[in-house]
């Protein structure tokens, strides 16, 4: 497989472009908006001689491109700065942790995603041209276009407020009722899209050569060709697995919030707000830097599972 | 010859079942989309949306701005009344109203949006990267991973809270300038904003779709023929590859109108958006939302909610059918 490590250098070089234009932009965005964190904090209260003394202990007086430089030395140390909202804390230790919550509120919809729409996607090819087939697939389009900011109150009222079977927001953990309802908001749009990818894979694969030579060879229907036709569907579905676990910790801004989930969605909004350069930066740069991972592992991933693929490659 | 053989020959009759015209494209799209009930019922409400957009100061028969005698007691959070089809929200104005105005609010956001972002820049750009190549092909797609790369609401909230403050300023200034005064006051300045926003990130997408088909029909014989014939770059686009990217066109507008709704309705959910008092759909169920409000209020989530959930899944199911229909591949 010589001919897969070259590829990989060569995305990884490719990145690192991307990765400096996307810090550079939101490093000047930062710094061109009107306010800074310590007048955010101080809000007026403190003397001008306070604030420039504090600004400039901050090096926020520097020239931006100075202040670029320097900020990016100290990440690739692996420092991202020092929260300006919550004293004295250095914002990976305020980001990590969360990004952790959001893993773990993440991680039964992931699961629950592919379980599910695997199952559905196979059944809705293999029903292709009766009557399920288009209705199943209309239903799940109209699940996915519900906007997430108004099928969460709705859920909230129907199940916590009315019925009183789950509880209406609040984190205490995977194990509690209070995943529920996150659980079910997130799972159901990755659900439809998974079962529409792994119908169409399936619809490809069926009407391929060696499928026909399977159904004349005289093998059973259900069983043998199950195998034969979903093993090769499954092809673009493990693009999709490996894709989406580098998301596993990137938290739904609305979900978070609308359900009192301290995850890093919840905190980027709330970072957003108060001005915290340090930590905006941060979230954008490990948000970005997963993203082209993301994608880079991907394309690899194709590369290994596709054997046809792996075979050119040689 | 014989007399048998000679019933196999071409007659007259079979030369000009050859010449019939084929039948013309809208024609048979029109025919394929009537086939399909769902989507038609879909197109009704989308016409019957933009429609009102238009038409919204002849329909709403109040102002959707409040006025004092809103704010009166009586008035405040009403259910559906004949006087107040839709209730009146918590300063009393009049649901019903508001709603129109809002889809007016929608309306302007994704037309631009989609119109510029996704036809010119969108199109524009895919067809320059696609048939150019070379170093410009490199700069825009340099240019649109790292736009990419961004997660599009991080950078929608972060261009509103940064760049945004500073236009509302300059903005400020221009309120008492004789003639874009009083546009200014009505609020444009706020959709400009988020049309802005929302077209620097969405052309990414078309640009991609449009280039690899591009570069696709670019390799056609056809094409190589032309451009020996001397063809111009504008005729070869104009003549050979924009008819087989006219679907893509279509199709990417589509797709696209509902995600630039969906995010508008986030950035005025977070504030970010559209701002009192131009009405938009975020900003009224920002208002509804909250199990506490649609216990009590359940009308102030629900008909905005009704009637944006219809419009994301009319463009959903009307998006899906021109798939079926237009793209070669499914048909």
């Amino acid at each position: 497989m010589t001919g897969v490590f070259p590829f990989i250098v060569r995305r990884l070089l490719a990145a690192i472009p991307v990765i400096f234009l996307v810090t550079v932009a939101t490093f000047y965005l930062g710094r061109y908006a009107p306010g800074d964190p310590i007048t955010a904090r101080t809000q007026g209260k403190a003397s001008p001689e306070t604030v420039a003394r504090l600004k400039h202990q901050l090096h926020l007086d520097d020239n931006v491109a100075v202040q670029y430089v320097r900020y990016m030395g100290e990440v690739l140390r692996g420092d991202f700065g020092t929260s300006q909202r919550h004293v004295n804390q250095s914002v990976s230790s305020i980001i990590f942790p969360k990004m952790w919550i959001s893993l773990q509120e993440n991680l039964y919809p992931f699961f629950l995603t592919f379980l599910i729409g695997m199952p559905i996607g196979i059944y809705l090819a293999l029903r292709r041209g009766h009557w399920q087939d288009p209705a199943v697939t209309t239903v799940l389009l109209v699940l996915t276009a519900i906007p997430v900011v108004i099928l969460i109150p709705t859920l909230q009222v129907l199940f916590a407020a009315k019925w009183k079977l789950l509880p209406v927001s609040g984190w205490h953990g995977i194990f509690s009722r209070n995943i529920v309802l996150p659980t079910v908001v997130l799972t159901v749009p990755g659900l439809a899209g998974i079962a529409r990818l792994m119908r169409i894979s399936m619809v490809q694969v069926m009407d391929d050569d060696f499928v026909r030579t399977a159904r004349a060879k005289g093998l059973q229907d259900r069983i043998v060709i199950m195998r034969h036709i979903v093993r090769n569907a499954l092809l673009p579905m493990t693009t999709a697995i490996v894709g989406s676990l580098f998301f596993l910790f990137a938290g739904s801004f609305f979900v978070e919030t609308l359900f009192g989930i301290p995850g890093i969605g919840a905190e980027s909004i709330a970072t957003i707000g108060a001005r915290d350069y340090d930590e905006i930066m941060a979230i954008t740069i490990v948000s970005t830097v997963a993203f082209v991972i993301a994608n880079m592992a991907v394309d690899i991933a194709y590369t290994f599972i596709d054997p046809r693929i792996r075979l050119i490659t040689q | 010859m014989t007399a048998n053989t000679a019933a196999l020959l071409p007659t007259a009759a079979d030369t000009y079942a050859l010449e019939r015209p084929p039948v013309p494209a809208w024609r048979a799209f029109a025919r394929s989309l009537l086939k399909r009930k769902l989507a038609c019922a879909a197109l009704c409400y989308i016409v019957l949306f933009y429609g009102t957009a238009i038409f919204a100061p002849a329909i709403a028969p109040y102002s959707y701005e409040g006025s004092s005698h809103d704010l009166r007691k009586e008035n405040v959070l009403q259910g559906p009344s004949w006087k107040h089809l839709f209730g009146t929200d918590r300063l009393g104005r009049d649901l019903f109203s508001r709603v129109v105005y809002a889809t007016r609010t929608t309306m302007l956001i994704t037309v631009a949006t989609a119109i510029t972002g996704g036809l010119f820049l969108g199109v524009g750009l895919g067809l320059l990267a696609g048939y150019r190549r070379g170093i410009v092909d490199s700069l825009i797609n340099r240019l649109g991973e790292a736009l990419g790369s961004i997660p599009a609401l991080l950078l929608l909230l972060l261009l509103a809270a940064t760049v945004r403050p500073r236009i509302d300023a300059w903005i400020r200034h221009a309120y008492g300038w004789p003639l874009i005064g009083s546009p200014l006051r009505t609020g444009i300045a706020d959709i400009t904003f988020v049309f802005f926003a929302l077209t620097l990130i969405g052309w990414v997408d078309d640009e991609r779709l449009i280039r690899s088909q591009v570069l696709a029909v670019r390799q056609q014989e056809y094409v190589l023929a032309a451009r020996s014939m001397g063809a111009s770059t504008a005729r070869i686009l104009w003549h050979h590859i924009f008819p087989n990217i006219r679907f893509l066109v279509v199709l990417g507008i589509t797709t696209s109108i509902g995600a630039i709704a969906l995010s508008e309705i986030s950035l005025t959910f977070f504030g970010l958006g559209v701002r009192a008092p131009t009405p938009s759909f975020g900003d009224m169920i920002y208002d509804g939302s909250g199990p506490r409000q649609v216990l009590a209020h359940p009308h102030l989530l629900f008909v905005p909610g009704t009637i944006a959930i219809l419009f994301f899944i009319s463009f959903a199911l009307f998006g899906d059918a021109l798939n079926d229909i237009l793209n070669p591949r499914t048909r």
